[in-house]
C-alpha cells in the first residue's frame, strides 16, 4: 500500500510540468553554482600560489642582510582556499586573504574580497551553500503542502480513508513520494557536484559525508513539517502560507535577529579601541630600545652570572640579540592577551548563535554547513595561529643567529644567505575532520532534535488526519 | 464608484484581523529595524569622530615649537617632520546610512596619510572590528525588511483579490452590477496600497525629524512607493488570469524566489565569471617586487632627480646633501609608477564588474532596488569609490604640499602650517545621486506599467 501510495505522488509530482521546470531549474542552478565556485577555486588558487613562490622567492634572493633587517623585511602568509570552499563559501569574503608576518608585530589580515564588491554582496553570491539552505526548502513546501490538504479538497482523502488505508500507511506513502522526487533529483547532482570537486582537489570524503548528513536533517525537518501542516491545514491555501510564514522566519528574519541578539549579549571593542589596547601595552612592555630598563638590566645580571663574567663585552655570545628575542616575547604576550581576548567574544558570539539557534534551525545549519567546508570563522582562527606561530619561530631563529653567530661588536655585521634558506617554508594543514565533527557536535544535535520533531509531528498529525 | 467600492474594502480590512496582523508585524519589522540602523550609525560616528584628533594635535603641537623657537627633536622646522606625522582621514556614514547600511559594514571609512607612507598603503584601509559571519549575514535594516518582506506583504494581502471574491460566492454578485471588474480591482488595491504607504510615509517622516536630509528621504520614499507599485501590478496581473487563489500564491511565491532570491545573486555571480574580481594578492606580491632599496638605491635616484629638477636643488647648499626623507620621496614616486599600471588594471576591472552589474540589474527590481537603496543612503559603490578617491586626492594635496620643501630643504614657517591642506569629506550632491535614481526609477516603472496595462485588457475582455 505505502508503495502504491509513494508512486502515485511521484507520478503526480513528475507530470506536473510547471514543477518540472523549477526542479530541473534549481539543480541546474546548483550544478551551475558548483561549476562557477570551483572555476573561482582554481583561479584563486593560482593566483595564491604564484604569490607564495614569489613571497618564498623575495626571501631567499635577500642577499647579505643582518637578520633583525631580514627579520623587518618579512614574508607573506596566504591562506589557501578550502577544498569545499565551492560549495560554501562562509566568511572567505568577510576575512582577509593574507597576512604579513614582520619582527615586533602580529598583524591585522589584509585583502578582504567583500571590500571590493558593490553592494550587491548582501545575499552574497547564488553558491551552492544559498541554494541548498533556501531554495531547496522552497521546493519541499511546493512539493509537500497540498499533499493532505489537496487530497481533502478535492474530496480524496474521504474516499481514501473510507476504503480503510490506514493514516500510517498514507503517511509513509507521501513521505517516500516525496522523498523518491528529491532522490532522482539530488542524487544525480550530488554525484556530478562529487565529480566537480574531486577534480580540483582531492575530495575530502568525511567532511563531505557530514556535509550531506547536515543538509539532510534539515531537509527532513522541512519535510517533516509540510507534511504535518499539510495533514493539519483547513486548505491547501492555508498550508502553503503557514510553511512559507515559517520559511520567511527561519531563513530570513531569525539568523538576521539572533546575530543582532549576539552582537548586544557579547559587544565587541571597536577597532580604535582594541588596536589602542595593543599599542599602549606594547609601551608598557619591554622595548629593544631602552637598555637601561629594569627588565633588561635583570635580563644582564642573569646571562652575566650564568657565563660568570663581569661585562657584557666578555660574553661568548652577542647580549643584543637576547633583547630582541626578550622584546619580542613581551610583544608576543601582549598581542596573545588582546586577540585572544577579541577573539573569545566572536566564540562567546558564536555560541550564543548556536544555542539562540535552536527555534532557527536555518541559521545552526549555515554555521555548520560552513564549518564542514572549512569556510567560518574558526578554521580562519585556525589559519592565523599557525601563520603567527610561523612568525614566532622565524624571529626567533633570526635572533638565536644574531645571539649565537655574530660578534657583538660588529652589531652592523651580516648574516650568510643560507640562513634565509635554512628558514623552512610556510606550510598549512586545515584542521581534520574529526576535529570539526567535535565542535560542531552541538549543531547536528540540535539539526537531528529539529529532524526528528518534525517527523514526528507529521506522524501524529497524519494520525489525527481528518476527512 | 471607485470610492464607494474602496470605502467598504477599506471597513472589510479594517475588520480582516489576519490582515491587519500582517501589516502590523511589518510596521513593527521596519521599526526594529530602523532602530537597528540608526544604533549602529550612531556607533559608528562615535568611533569615528575622534580618530583625526591625534593627528591634528601632534601637528598643533609642532605648530606651537615652532612659535616658541624650539628646534628640539624632531624638528618643528623640517618639512619631512610636519608631514611625516600621520594624519587620520575619516569618511563618516551616508547620509541615510540608518535606512540601509549596506556595505558599509565593510566599506573602508578611515585612512591614514604621512609623507612617509606610500600611496598604495591607501587602498588597505580598514574597517571596523566585526563578527565575520555576522557581516556574511547582513544586517536587518530598513533596506532588508522593504526589499524582501515588504513585496511578501503585497502579496499576501492581494493575492486573492478576484479568487478570494469566487471562492466566497460573492464574484457573481460583483460582476451583476454596473461596475467594469478593473474599477473593482482597482478599488481594493488601492486601498491595500494606501495602507502600506501610510506606513511608508510615516517612516519618511521619521526620518525626516531624525536626520533632517529632506531631498534624500524623499528620494528613498519615492523608490518605495515605485517598488511597491511593482509588486502591487504584478499581483492584479495574476489575480486578471482567473485562477485559483491557491494557484496565484504559488505563482507568485515563484516570481517573488525568482526576482528577490535567484536574479540578485545569478547577476553578480555572472559578473563575476566573466570579468573575476580582481584579487589584491597580485597587487601586494608585485608592491613588493617594485620596492626600491632604500640603502642602495637611495641615493643615487636622488641625484637623478636632482638633475632632472634642477629648479628644486636647495638654494644654499651647492653639493647635494642626500637626505633620508629626499630619498624616502623620490624612491616612493618611482614605485608608485612602477605599480601605477597594474593599480589602474585593478580598478578598470572592477568597475567592468561593477557595469556588467549595473546593465544587467534592470531585470530584478530587487537587486536594482538594493543597490539604489544603498546609493541613496550613501553607503553604495557608487560612494565607496567615492570615498577612495577623495582620499587619494588628499594624498596627492598632502605630498605636493610638503614635497617642494623637502627637496629645498626649506624650513617650515608657521605660515606654512596654517596653510597646511586639511581634510574634510565632501558628500556627493544630491542632484548627481537623483539622476542615478532617476533611471532606477524608469528600470521599475516600465515593467509596471506594462503589467498593469497586460492586467486590464485581459480584465476587460473578461468582464
Amino acid at each position: 500500500m505505502i508503495r502504491k501510495i509513494a508512486r502515485k505522488e511521484f507520478i503526480e509530482m513528475t507530470r506536473d510540468g510547471r514543477f518540472r521546470t523549477v526542479a530541473m531549474a534549481v539543480c541546474g542552478l546548483l550544478v551551475v553554482a558548483i561549476v562557477l565556485g570551483a572555476m573561482h577555486h582554481r583561479r584563486e588558487e593560482s593566483q595564491r600560489d604564484d604569490a607564495r613562490r614569489a613571497t618564498r622567492e623575495h626571501w631567499l634572493a635577500q642577499g647579505e642582510k643582518n637578520p633583525h633587517a631580514a627579520a623587518h623585511f618579512g614574508v607573506f602568509a596566504f591562506k589557501p582556499e578550502s577544498a569545499l570552499s565551492p560549495i560554501d563559501r562562509g566568511v572567505n569574503d568577510f576575512v582577509g586573504t593574507f597576512v604579513f608576518l614582520e619582527a615586533h608585530r602580529q598583524n591585522e589580515f589584509r585583502s578582504r574580497p567583500a571590500e571590493d564588491s558593490s553592494a550587491s554582496g548582501q545575499l552574497g553570491a547564488l553558491t551552492a551553500a544559498v541554494i541548498l539552505q533556501f531554495l531547496v526548502p522552497l521546493l519541499i513546501i511546493a512539493l509537500g503542502f497540498a499533499s493532505f490538504a489537496g487530497e481533502r479538497e478535492t474530496g480524496t482523502l474521504r474516499q481514501l480513508l473510507s476504503i480503510g488505508v490506514s493514516p500510517r500507511k498514507l503517511i509513509a506513502g507521501k513521505w517516500f513520494g516525496v522523498v523518491a522526487v528529491l532522490a532522482v533529483l539530488f542524487i544525480p547532482t550530488t554525484i556530478i557536484a562529487a565529480g566537480v570537486l574531486s577534480s580540483i582537489h582531492g575530495l575530502d570524503v568525511p567532511r563531505c559525508v557530514m556535509l550531506a548528513i547536515g543538509y539532510l536533517l534539515y531537509d527532513g525537518c522541512f519535510l517533516g513539517l509540510t507534511l504535518a501542516v499539510s495533514a493539519l491545514a483547513s486548505s491547501s491555501r492555508m498550508s502553503l502560507l503557514t510553511m512559507l510564514g515559517f520559511w520567511v522566519t527561519v531563513t530570513l528574519i531569525l539568523p538576521r535577529v539572533i546575530a543582532d541578539s549576539a552582537e548586544i549579549v557579547h559587544p565587541l571593542p571597536s577597532l580604535a579601541q582594541f588596536r589602542a589596547g595593543i599599542d599602549v601595552d606594547l609601551k608598557k612592555g619591554l622595548s629593544a630600545h631602552a637598555t637601561d630598563s629594569p627588565e633588561i638590566v635583570k635580563l644582564r645580571e642573569r646571562v652575566l652570572k650564568q657565563y660568570g663574567k663581569e661585562r657584557v663585552e666578555d660574553l661568548p655570545i652577542n647580549f643584543d640579540g637576547l633583547i630582541l628575542q626578550a622584546s619580542e616575547d613581551s610583544g608576543n604576550a601582549v598581542f596573545d592577551r588582546h586577540y585572544r581576548a577579541l577573539w573569545s567574544i566572536y566564540h562567546d558570539q558564536d555560541v550564543f548563535r548556536s544555542r539562540v539557534g535552536v527555534f532557527a534551525p536555518a541559521s545552526v545549519m549555515r554555521d555548520l554547513s560552513m564549518a564542514l567546508a572549512g569556510t567560518d570563522f574558526e578554521h580562519h582562527r585556525h589559519f592565523a595561529e599557525v601563520a603567527e606561530t610561523y612568525r614566532r619561530g622565524l624571529i626567533r631563529q633570526m635572533n638565536h643567529h644574531i645571539t649565537h653567530h655574530m660578534n657583538g661588536a660588529e652589531y652592523d655585521s651580516k648574516a650568510h644567505p643560507e640562513l634565509w634558506s635554512s628558514v623552512e617554508d610556510f606550510r598549512y594543514e586545515p584542521p581534520s575532520a574529526v576535529e570539526v565533527f567535535r565542535s560542531q557536535r552541538t549543531n547536528f544535535a540540535i539539526l537531528a532534535g529539529w529532524c526528528i520533531v518534525a517527523l514526528g509531528a507529521a506522524w501524529i498529525a497524519a494520525m489525527r488526519v481528518k476527512p | 464608484m471607485i470610492l464607494r467600492i474602496a470605502k467598504h474594502e477599506a471597513r472589510l480590512l479594517w475588520r480582516d484581523r489576519s490582515l491587519m496582523l500582517v501589516v502590523v508585524l511589518f510596521g513593527l519589522m521596519c521599526v526594529y529595524a530602523i532602530g537597528r540602523g540608526s544604533a549602529w550609525v550612531h556607533e559608528r560616528r562615535a568611533e569615528l569622530a575622534p580618530l583625526p584628533d591625534s593627528g591634528r594635535q601632534s601637528l598643533h603641537n609642532l605648530r606651537e615649537r615652532l612659535a616658541n623657537d624650539d628646534e628640539g627633536v624632531p624638528n618643528p622646522s623640517a618639512a619631512h617632520v610636519a608631514g611625516g606625522v600621520s594624519q587620520t582621514l575619516i569618511a563618516p556614514p551616508g547620509p541615510l546610512a540608518e535606512f540601509s547600511i549596506g556595505r558599509a559594514d565593510v566599506a573602508p571609512d578611515r585612512t591614514e596619510v604621512s609623507l612617509m607612507r606610500s600611496a598604495h598603503a591607501l587602498d588597505d584601509a580598514p574597517t571596523d572590528l566585526a563578527n565575520p559571519t555576522h557581516l556574511l549575514l547582513g544586517v536587518f535594516d530598513l533596506a532588508f525588511v522593504l526589499i524582501y518582506l515588504y513585496p511578501l506583504v503585497i502579496l499576501a494581502v492581494s493575492f486573492d483579490l478576484l479568487a478570494g471574491e469566487r471562492d466566497q460566492g460573492t464574484l457573481a454578485l460583483v460582476r451583476s452590477q454596473p461596475v467594469a471588474l478593473w474599477k473593482f480591482l482597482a478599488a481594493k488595491i488601492v486601498c491595500r496600497f494606501a495602507l502600506l504607504i501610510g506606513l511608508l510615509v510615516f517612516i519618511f517622516v521619521v526620518s525626516l525629524i531624525k536626520t533632517g536630509d529632506g531631498s534624500r528621504s524623499l528620494m528613498w520614499l519615492i523608490l518605495s512607493i515605485t517598488y511597491g507599485a511593482f509588486w502591487f501590478s504584478l499581483a492584479l496581473a495574476v489575480n486578471a488570469s482567473d485562477r485559483s487563489a491557491a494557484w496565484n500564491a504559488v505563482f507568485l511565491i515563484g516570481v517573488w524566489v525568482l526576482l528577490v532570491l535567484v536574479a540578485p545573486g545569478v547577476i553578480p555571480t555572472l559578473a563575476a565569471a566573466i570579468d573575476p574580481t580582481p584579487s589584491r594578492v597580485e597587487l601586494v606580491t608585485a608592491e613588493r617586487s617594485a620596492k626600491p632599496d632604500l640603502q642602495k638605491d637611495g641615493a643615487e635616484r636622488l641625484d637623478q632627480f636632482y638633475r632632472d629638477h634642477p629648479e628644486l636643488l636647495p638654494a644654499e647648499a651647492k653639493r647635494v646633501q642626500v637626505v633620508r626623507a629626499a630619498r624616502i620621496l623620490v624612491l616612493q614616486r618611482e614605485q608608485h609608477a612602477k605599480l601605477q599600471p597594474l593599480a589602474d588594471r585593478f580598478d578598470e576591472q572592477l568597475r567592468r564588474q561593477q557595469a556588467f552589474i549595473a546593465r544587467w540589474r534592470y531585470l530584478s527590481p530587487a537587486l536594482l532596488m538594493r543597490e539604489v537603496f544603498a546609493d541613496v543612503a550613501g553607503t553604495g559603490s557608487e560612494r565607496m569609490r567615492e570615498v577612495r578617491r577623495q582620499f587619494r586626492v588628499f594624498r596627492e594635496e598632502w605630498e605636493s604640499f610638503f614635497a617642494p620643501h623637502v627637496f629645498r630643504q626649506h624650513p617650515m614657517a608657521v605660515a606654512d602650517y596654517d596653510a597646511m591642506p586639511s581634510f574634510e569629506f565632501d558628500e556627493e550632491g544630491d542632484d548627481i545621486v537623483a539622476k542615478r535614481v532617476g533611471w532606477a526609477l524608469l528600470g521599475i516603472w516600465v515593467p509596471t506599467l506594462v503589467l498593469a496595462a497586460m492586467a486590464m485588457l485581459r480584465l476587460r475582455r473578461v468582464g
